[in-house]
């Protein structure tokens, strides 16, 4: 009686494998996925809404232009979810340096931007895929990583997703 | 080789933020009460359910696993704290867990349990008496020395922590009587744990040293061994939602005593992360064979609380 709980329980385990190795497979790209650009750009609108409005992270935004800002944030987030769009703003390691980011806020970002996926009914699974692209940013974002030399744009990101995002942009 | 350049450039990373936990730690300490008005309170600066739950030693894990994690939601630059219950209704026996754990900087750990282990009904069968207990006292330390389980998602790297149980049974005299060695030791231990953000899965591998019989609750070494084994513990644990996650676990222990074999202990487990203060875990529970009363099986229910 009670093993068959645990059974059970391992069989739920089992099947649920295979369904997320095959999540990826077809034709759509990840930002098709989320919902393509009606929704991805209202992602980032409300995220940055919920950031402003949240009184630990609102300081670090004081200096920003918030329209130039959620600009960039659709095409960064376009192109790593290999969307037909390609990110030419600045490096991510300097343009956060002296912004003072921690760990916290930017853990309290991927919040807001869960709670702004939720908003748009965008699966959990889904969304996963998107944050593990943008979680190796981390250290750029909270200034651990070294600042890489001033010049021509390096020939590669300092963090790995884009540089990985083997997928041709655009269609 | 990719691997052992990415470990020495964390671990070389690591020394100074293990000399800034312990100087939080410290501060904490001597001024006997984190929660001063003049110590920052804990940021909660982690994602939900990143803290794993509180396992059956009283470190951050799984139920039976520990994991590489640091209990709680501080981030590298604050600290959290958790505390715990846990029980399990076997099929002979009852066992019940208290405990609490601190973590630092999301790099320290340190954490004490009791263990209660109710022979009930069970106790006149093994020659005890009616409802015996056995109690245990466990204080752990675990360092996490490399990796971050949520950021480093562009590499294989798993999150890398190294730790120690000191254990002491309050039962001496009748471990000894059942073949035990010792009544008190040390267990070492080093796990990797690694969150597959984009397929929602996690998996936990740790290799313990041990001599512990029945997790040290029947003592230390025994008549068939009084040495060190290396013994297995694994998890996999699956996101079905943010708050929700299933998982099973596997554990091997050694089999010191002569009076009676020790078996593996296995469970199958849902946990619910509805906040960063609560966490509930249900499981199904296989602790092996215990005592010469056979496999026992039961329920596992554990709550944990957070700071």
């Amino acid at each position: 009686m009670r093993l068959s709980i645990l059974k059970t329980m391992l069989l739920g385990l089992a099947l649920s494998l295979p369904i997320t190795a095959t999540a990826n497979d077809g034709q759509s790209t990840l930002y098709d996925d989320l919902g393509g650009k009606t929704v991805m750009d209202q992602v980032v609108s409300d995220m940055l809404d919920l950031a402003l409005s949240d009184p630990q992270m609102a300081p670090i935004f004081a200096d920003s232009d918030m329209d130039r800002l959620e600009k960039l944030l659709i095409i960064h987030f376009c192109e790593i979810a290999d969307g037909p769009c390609t990110y030419d703003g600045q490096d991510m390691r300097r343009t956060h340096d002296g912004l003072g980011i921690r760990t916290m806020h930017f853990n309290r970002l991927v919040e807001d931007l869960q709670a702004a996926m939720d908003r748009q009914d965008i699966p959990f699974r889904t969304q996963n895929r998107l944050l593990a692209r943008l979680a190796p940013f981390h250290d750029d974002v909270t200034g651990r990583s070294p600042v890489p030399p001033r010049g021509p744009k390096p020939a590669s990101h300092s963090a790995a997703p884009l540089s990985a995002a083997a997928t041709v942009p655009g269609d | 080789m990719k691997f052992r350049n990415a470990l020495s450039l964390v671990s070389r990373r690591g020394t100074s933020s293990i000399a800034n936990s312990v100087a939080i730690l410290g501060v904490c300490i001597s001024l006997s009460a984190c929660a001063a008005s003049n110590i920052p309170s804990p940021d909660k600066g982690r994602l939900l359910a990143t803290g794993g739950v509180s396992q059956v030693e009283g470190a951050g894990g799984s139920g039976l696993s520990n994991w590489a994690t640091i209990t709680g939601y501080g981030s590298r630059d604050s600290y959290g704290a958790t505390a715990f219950h846990s029980r399990a209704y076997l099929n002979d026996f009852d066992m019940q867990v208290s405990g609490a754990a601190i973590g630092v900087g999301n790099r320290v750990e340190i954490s004490y349990a009791r263990q209660t282990f109710d022979t009930g009904d069970t106790g006149p069968k093994l020659g005890l008496r009616q409802g015996y207990k056995f109690h245990q006292d466990v204080v752990g330390a675990k360092v996490r020395v490399a990796g971050d389980l949520v950021f480093d998602q562009d590499t294989l790297m798993p999150q890398i922590a190294v730790g120690a149980q000191f254990k002491k049974s309050a039962n001496s005299e009748l471990v000894a009587a059942l073949g035990a060695e010792s009544s008190s030791g040390l267990d070492v231990y080093a796990t990797a744990t690694k969150l597959f953000l984009d397929r929602n899965l996690l998996l936990s591998a740790s290799l313990r040293g041990t001599r512990a019989n029945q997790l040290g609750l029947l003592g230390f070494g025994g008549p068939n061994n009084d040495g060190y084994t290396a013994q297995f513990e694994g998890s996999a644990a699956y996101m079905l939602s943010r708050d929700l996650v299933i998982g099973a676990d596997y554990r091997t222990k050694p089999d010191n005593l002569a009076f009676a074999p020790e078996g593996d202990a296995k469970a199958a487990y849902i946990a619910w992360f509805p906040n960063k203060s609560v966490s509930l875990t249900a499981a199904a529970v296989d602790m092996g064979e215990i005592a010469g009363q056979g496999r026992q099986q039961g329920f596992y229910g554990s709550i944990q609380v957070g700071f």
